[in-house]
């Protein structure tokens, strides 16, 4: 077969079948995200990347983190916002500047604890996903 | 040898006539539609719950696939769902945290999930904090004093039918 010929076989086999395949879409979470979720995420993101460069015995930077403060998110549901929220993201926020300034395994163990604290108290789902944050 | 290529071409071009419209004809009747959430699964070698939870209660813990009906989903994060088989409800949650399934409208709907069924112990606070999310009283959450040990399910995926 001549190059034209089987560049024209290969055209509509290809075009028969693109109609067959069905994609299939894969959801992580179908609904709407806030504030507070969002910054749970990335937080998350970032808190994973920072464990691996520790646990590597990477170097680390000053100032690598900035987060959003948390109380000041808008939640997803109201009952989140309960009274320990405030105090307990204060803390959190504190203990990320000591890793700011001091970007040690102690200091990162210290925002992890934090995490796990205010969880416990407010929304305990999350709490199997902060333990794969420890550091052992 | 043009007729020949012409005619493969012809016969090419039919066949996928075909088969498109066999689609189309598909298309038309009504369709069951999935929508998956955290891993992508299937629908095939789906376990008896009885046989596999009699299992589960000697070993303590069974990968398996379940179908059943969803009671309830959380409505606050979609963070879990009550699932009735053919003879419990299951408490399932979803393994790390990791995706989450729609917070309304899915009562009702049948359900394919596949991981981990186990024997677990709910501690008092997550019992309190579930009953929390599933809109209890506070008598009915004020109520919850004793841990639960009971059969529960770690999904890494799931199906949901429409």
């Amino acid at each position: 077969m001549r190059f034209p010929q089987l560049l024209i076989f290969i055209f509509l086999i290809a075009g028969c079948n693109s109609g067959n395949e069905a994609e299939k879409k894969v959801i992580i979470d179908p609904n709407p995200t806030s504030e507070m979720a969002q910054l749970m995420r990335d937080m998350t993101d970032e808190l994973a990347s920072i464990r691996e460069k520790l646990i590597n015995e990477e170097e680390l930077d000053q100032n690598l983190l900035d987060f959003a403060l948390i109380h000041e998110q808008e939640v997803t549901d109201p009952s989140f916002n309960k009274p320990h929220v405030k105090p307990m993201s204060e803390a959190y926020a504190y203990a990320v500047d000591a890793f700011n300034e001091n970007p040690t395994k102690s200091n990162y163990s210290a925002i992890i604890n934090n995490c796990l604290s205010c969880h416990q108290l407010s929304c305990p789902g999350p709490v199997v996903r902060i333990n794969k944050l420890k550091i052992k | 040898m043009k007729y020949i290529y012409l005619s493969l071409i012809a016969f090419l071009f039919t066949s996928c006539q075909e088969a498109q419209s066999d689609q189309t004809n598909q298309d038309e009747a009504p369709v069951e539609v999935l929508t998956y959430y955290g891993q992508e699964i299937n629908q095939e070698g789906i376990s008896n719950y009885d046989e596999i939870k009699s299992a589960t209660m000697e070993t303590g813990l069974s990968k398996t696939k379940l179908e059943g009906t969803i009671v309830q989903t959380c409505p606050k994060k979609g963070c879990w769902m009550s699932l009735a088989t053919a003879t419990d409800t299951l408490f399932v949650r979803f393994r790390d945290y990791g995706f989450f399934v729609p917070t309304d409208s899915v009562s009702g709907k049948v359900a394919v999930i596949e991981g981990d069924l186990f024997l677990d112990t709910i501690t008092v606070e997550m019992r309190k904090h579930y009953a929390e999310d599933a809109g209890k009283s506070e008598e009915e959450i004020a109520a919850i004093t004793e841990p639960e040990y009971d059969i529960n399910f770690i999904a890494d995926g799931v199906i949901i039918k429409d």
